[in-house]
């Protein structure tokens, strides 16, 4: 067994963190999640000399904060985790940033190596790095690396077991502020030392650092302790100090003495070539982002990975359900016993294929945004389009989840995991469901269809997809006045240079997103097919199989009909006993149940057992009411079921229209409600979005039906 | 002789017009409110943001657009101060003060939007707001609303590059 050294990278979004980790442990990594939040874990691990190095990347940060979830892991991890070495990774192109947080880390006494990521770049631009100079003043080694030709990385592991076998060369340094502010650092170092449980778990130096910058975190934790007013104390002290004699706070002048120390060590050891020419993102960006193509480059963009994702998507989900469908078949042809059949072939098979069928929509979208999000255009893409957002209180990134879920709340819930903050996220994941996905549109067919003439039929479509838009900014616009009242995420983002992401890391991103969604939801959702199932095959009436089955031996037996005539009774006599077990089972019993409910808005009890079958995939909506009217396998063109739904003295235009509102805005199918408990990740607001949807749904068909009714009938 | 812009002026102050950084029609556009070159204008009021700007001028309110008014070039004895939703693209500026409050504040001094600090501004998005700067090196985008609260001091005007090209200069 060898040896084993744990190793955190950590460094801004965008240092190339991310592809050295993928060079240094390559495809031996998992990806999981930290406990409790939504913020993705990537582990992998290394043979090194005699020791492992199990390698966590951490989220990509600018500073040690707990603004976003991914800042309070990054931080937590680094104080309370207590890797044995810490890994600062440093675009070399931009010391002034990276360095910023690599000073925190210093405060933070972790065991720290920086690592000069993309130095190739460094060397091509002409800069020159005086490297000892620069560990010196640090206090850490400096290794040059990059991502892109391995360039380092063997350097790096022998400088961590190093570190770890406490062979370092380097005198430990620390940062000087100014004597003002040293003096009232030193004041409480010495208070907290006095604390022995306290300054055990933190270093005494950082936690001053944080307290004299009004760490909201760092002041929760040090209240608990008795030493709090002496803290207190020495705070007032500071803030009335500096705000007489410089019109300043100890905040402010800290992150100003911090800039201004990391750009004096700077100009003391970086020579950057005399003159900086126009650089290739420069003029890209003067291509794709000026005042007069930036809207339609975004839209083209945006319309191509919605394209590719849903149009491109289509062939392999065909195949997909084909296959699950031969499947099926053949399943059928080998059990004989008619239950073990149906719970295989209708519970087990279909449902492991609603899961998989998503697959490929999840692939290619995450394929598209790692890809943007590689290149730096989707920061770019947020930038364009923030102002429309932000009139509902979301971020520029918010559009990109939104408009997938025109083609799936799936994995639409999952691209809200671009959005750092929290309030934003659970806000997008909310009206999401609002934003009229593609199951729902064989419902709309068939319903437009049928109680509209081709010339009103697209009005009702086009005004039904308008509505959702219309509900989900609304929404979102109540969330952010009402319950995230003041948490607007400050549009505070770097436009980071452009750069063509790798292949290797682009298919690796698609293959984690994939298998987590597989392993995550899929387990879930198959058993929440089979319940369906369950639910709707059963109680079985044995009565209603006796009765049918006597009618068919007395037709069988009847001399008034020739075999084609028997055969298609038969055949309709089938429908019609399953149409009779749907109505009584439990799935039935609770459309049944529901009909007073939904009575208000035209619906009888036959749209009610639709209804609540389309909970499981909204396209079952239709194939039910085939069901129902005893009309075996149906779709939204089949003129049996327009036919008879015309016949239906109960339904008219008004109940047409309502159901179309219902069914657009009641909860999303079972598969995407997972996905989003999963991502949202309480029960409180899995809770909200289930009773929002079904609230929103009902008095909205309400309305669109007594409106309705008044003008159309 | 530092130049300046008109919209970086404050209000009630006494300006004389240096130059006018445009093109042929920016020039005649101003000549046609009849403000000439070495005259004294006095700056009025000015609506909120991008909004209009009002002089006085041979005792008339003229109303500018915020575009037209940006390049009216005035000389001025001290280096003017306004705030970064103010400044024109292309221009430089230093920043002297932070006003930001809450989380923004928290961000923009992380992301090293410290006084001292020398800003450049890239552009402005197709709709408007935010706006894109050049700061230490790299790219940055801010809401409007947050570059109001930081207090600039105009270090250098650049003048359009625009003049005597042709009109894909702008990109």
């Amino acid at each position: 067994m060898k040896k084993q050294i744990s190793v955190a990278l950590v460094g801004n979004p965008n240092s190339g963190k991310t592809s050295l980790f993928n060079k240094i442990v390559g495809a031996n990594q998992k990806v999981g999640n930290f406990s409790g939040v939504t913020v993705e874990k990537y582990e992998g691990s290394v043979f090194h000399q005699d020791y492992e190095l199990k390698i966590i990347d951490l989220p990509g940060t600018y500073s040690l904060t707990t603004y976003s979830p991914e800042e309070v892991v990054t931080r937590e991890y680094i104080l309370d985790g207590h890797p044995d070495v810490v890994v600062n990774v440093v675009d070399g192109t931009n010391l002034e940033r990276n360095f910023y947080l690599t000073t925190q880390l210093i405060d933070a006494q972790a065991n720290l190596l920086v690592a000069l990521n993309m130095y190739d770049e460094v060397e091509q631009q002409g800069t020159k790095i005086d490297l000892v100079q620069a560990e010196k003043l640090l206090g850490t080694h400096l290794i040059p690396t990059s991502a892109v030709n391995g360039l380092g990385t063997e350097d790096l592991l022998n400088h961590i077991v190093e570190l770890f076998e406490n062979k370092i060369s380097i005198k430990r340094n620390k940062l000087s502020f100014s004597a003002l502010m040293e003096g009232y650092i030193e004041k409480l170092i010495k208070i907290i030392s006095t604390d022995e449980e306290l300054s055990a778990k933190y270093h005494p130096r950082w936690l001053a650092i944080k307290l004299l910058v009004n760490d909201k975190d760092v002041y929760k934790t040090v209240r608990e302790y008795p030493i709090w007013i002496k803290v207190n104390h020495v705070l007032s002290e500071a803030i009335e100090f500096t705000e007489k004699k410089y019109d300043s706070d100890p905040e402010l002048m800290l992150k100003e003495e911090r800039h201004a120390l990391i750009r004096g060590a700077i100009k003391e050891t970086v020579i950057y070539p005399p003159k900086r020419k126009k650089n290739t993102s420069e003029i890209i960006d003067s291509i794709l982002i000026n005042r007069i193509t930036g809207l339609p480059v975004f839209i083209f963009f945006m319309w191509a990975m919605f394209q590719l994702t849903f149009t491109l998507g289509e062939t392999p989900m065909n195949w997909i359900e084909a296959f699950f469908g031969w499947l099926g078949k053949a399943a059928s042809l080998i059990i004989t016993e008619p239950t073990t059949r149906s719970i295989i072939v209708d519970g087990i098979i279909a449902g492991v294929g609603g899961v998989v069928v998503f697959l490929p929509n999840i692939m290619i979208l995450f394929f598209a945004l790692s890809f943007l999000e590689g290149t730096g255009y989707m920061a770019r893409a947020a930038f364009v389009i923030d102002k429309v957002m932000h009139k509902v209180g979301l971020h520029g990134k918010s559009f990109i989840p939104m408009i997938t879920g025109f083609g799936c709340s799936v994995p639409a819930f999952m691209a809200t995991r671009t959005l750092r903050n929290r309030s934003d996220r659970i806000t997008t994941l909310l009206i999401i469901p609002f934003m009229s996905c593609s199951a729902k549109f064989p419902v709309y067919i068939l319903v437009a269809g049928t109680f509209f003439g081709s010339a009103q039929a697209g009005n009702a479509l086009f005004g039904i997809y308008m509505l959702g838009v219309v509900v989900a900014l609304i929404t979102a616009r109540l969330l952010k006045t009402v319950v995230f009242k003041g948490e607007s995420e400050p549009f505070v983002m770097e436009l980071p240079p452009y750069r063509m992401p790798s292949l290797k890391i682009l298919i690796l991103q698609m293959w984690q997103k994939a298998s987590l969604y597989l392993r995550k939801a899929g387990t879930i959702i198959l058993g929440a097919s089979i319940l369906i199932w369950i639910a709707s095959n059963y109680p079985k009436s044995d009565e209603i199989t006796a009765e049918y089955n006597q009618i068919r031996s007395d037709v069988l037996i009847s001399t008034d009909y020739n075999e084609t005539e028997k055969s298609e009774i038969i055949h309709n006599l089938e429908f019609e006993a399953s149409s009779k077990q749907l109505e009584q089972s439990f799935v039935g019993q609770l459309g049944k149940l529901i009909e007073p409910v939904v009575a208000p808005l035209g619906f009888d009890w036959k749209l009610g057992i639709a209804l609540v079958t389309g909970i499981a995939a909204k396209e079952i909506v239709v194939s039910t009411m085939g069901t129902l009217y005893s009309l075996g396998d149906v779709n939204e063109d089949s003129h049996d079921l327009r036919s008879r739904l015309l016949e239906n003295p109960n339904y008219n235009q008004a109940v047409a229209l309502a159901l179309m509102v219902f069914v657009l805005l009641y909860i999303p199918c079972a598969a995407a409600s997972i996905v989003f408990h999963k991502e949202a990740g309480a029960w409180k607001w899995t809770a909200f979005y289930i009773s929002y949807t079904m609230t929103v749904a009902w008095i909205m068909a309400f309305i669109t039906y007594n409106v309705a009714k008044i003008f159309l009938l | 002789m530092n130049l300046s812009r008109l919209t970086y002026c404050a209000t009630n102050q006494k300006v004389k017009v240096a130059e006018i950084d445009g093109g042929t029609g920016a020039v005649e556009n101003i000549k046609s409110f009849g403000i000439a070159i070495g005259d004294e204008i006095l700056f009025k009021s000015r609506k909120n943001g991008r909004g209009k700007i009002v002089v006085e001028y041979n005792n008339k309110e003229i109303s500018l657009g915020h575009e037209l008014a940006s390049k009216i070039l005035l000389e001025c004895s001290e280096n003017p101060n306004t705030t970064l939703n103010h400044i024109k693209v292309g221009d430089i500026v230093e920043v002297t003060k932070m006003g930001a409050k809450g989380d923004v504040r928290f961000r923009l001094l992380d992301m090293g939007l410290v006084k001292g600090v020398e800003i450049k501004i890239i552009r402005v998005a197709p709709l408007g707001d935010p706006i894109e700067i050049l700061i230490n090196g790299f790219n940055l985008s801010l809401r409007i609303d947050e570059a109001k609260s930081i207090e600039v001091k105009v270090i250098e005007i650049i003048k359009n590059q625009r003049t005597g090209k042709k009109r894909w200069g702008m990109f």
